[in-house]
């Protein structure tokens, strides 16, 4: 089969959480470091301290004992730690990359008789052939991905470039219609405007 | 071999190990903006976006809206050369439009922004663009067409 694509699954809300983290332990570092520089550079111990505490987070972890620690405290830690467990290695395991082939036959019938399916470009064509009915569309390309379809046009006309790109898009869904085909959505992207040359009488 | 507790506020450090804290701090300064480029700046075709339904998206690229305004800006009588940036935004529909028109000197330049701006109108509306229009008058020996 040719022009297989692989595409990624991925959930929302690990991505977002993954990123939070990111940026919070990003932040943190470039904080971190800069607290170092100064001290490096001989800035007054005080002075650190007093802009990020160090200090007095370093003497009051180090002043800890058990007995400081009460019951309570145990067991907010615990269900905070448990909570924190289950929420991130749950958002983990979504996170993990789940690639999957994008492009294959689109499966129209099966049962025990055998199958109906219609080949990929059969898709990308019928898309294609539609868009290219339209007077301003000078070139058309489709995708079929499984999920939705994107179809990448080029105009030669400037004028009416929404009510082209509408129409376009009105075509492309009533071809697949027309074909007996599953309703997909049908991404159609304007990629390039061809200008006619300025210097050719028009 | 810790130091005495008091020691931290008069102590300096010795050169060597200032340097290599130094080097440490900068390291972790240079890795944490790294991280933050990496994870804010990540790349992906950002498209102007018309509609997005359960019906799919009618978009286009900046470029090719960008071509598209300058063909429209330059159709005025007035305006000698355009030039178009279009920027989407970064999430919804629509973006901004930056049309420079150039006129020339014996023209008005506002009579040409004004006729740039009646020929992107109808464009501009459809992608929910904002329009930020400007009239030149070119270099002298630059070209115009």
């Amino acid at each position: 089969m040719f022009r297989q694509r692989v595409r990624i699954r991925s959930f929302a809300l690990s991505r977002a959480a993954a990123d939070a983290l990111v940026v919070i332990f990003a932040l943190a570092l470039v904080w971190a470091g800069a607290m170092l520089v100064l001290l490096a550079f001989k800035v007054a111990p005080d002075t650190v301290n007093g802009l990020s505490g160090y200090r007095i987070a370093y003497d009051y972890l180090a002043g800890l004992s058990p007995q400081d620690i009460s019951a309570s405290t145990r067991l907010v830690a615990a269900i905070g730690g448990l909570t924190a467990c289950l929420v991130f290695g749950y958002l983990a395991w979504r996170a993990i990359p789940r690639p999957y082939l994008a492009r294959s036959d689109l499966r129209l019938i099966s049962d025990e008789h055998g199958s109906v399916d219609v080949d990929a470009r059969a898709v990308e064509r019928a898309a294609e052939i539609a868009a290219l009915a339209h007077p301003a569309v000078s070139a058309a390309r489709a995708r079929y991905l499984t999920d939705d379809l994107a179809l990448d046009i080029s105009a030669s006309r400037a004028d009416a470039l929404a009510a082209t790109l509408q129409d376009v898009h009105e075509r492309a869904r009533d071809s697949l219609a027309r074909h007996q085909l599953p309703p997909l959505p049908v991404n159609v992207t304007l990629v390039r405007l061809e200008r006619p040359n300025r210097r050719d009488l028009q | 071999v810790s130091a005495p507790e008091s020691c931290w506020r008069t102590c300096k450090p010795a050169a060597p190990v200032a340097k290599v804290a130094a080097l440490a701090g900068a390291g972790a300064v240079g890795f944490g903006m790294l991280l933050l480029f990496g994870v804010l700046a990540r790349g992906r075709e950002r498209l102007v976006v018309m509609r997005s339904d359960d019906a799919g998206t009618v978009a286009a690229r900046p470029r090719a809206l960008g071509q598209a305004a300058v063909t429209l800006g330059e159709q005025s009588r007035d305006v000698l050369r355009a030039k178009a940036k279009a920027t989407p935004k970064r999430h919804g529909t629509g973006g901004r439009l930056r049309l420079t028109a150039y006129h020339a000197q014996s023209s008005d330049g506002t009579g040409a922004a004004s006729a740039s701006r009646d020929r992107v109108r109808a464009l501009a509306e459809s992608f929910s663009l904002g329009v930020r229009l400007r009239s030149r008058v070119p270099r002298r020996g630059a070209r115009v067409s």
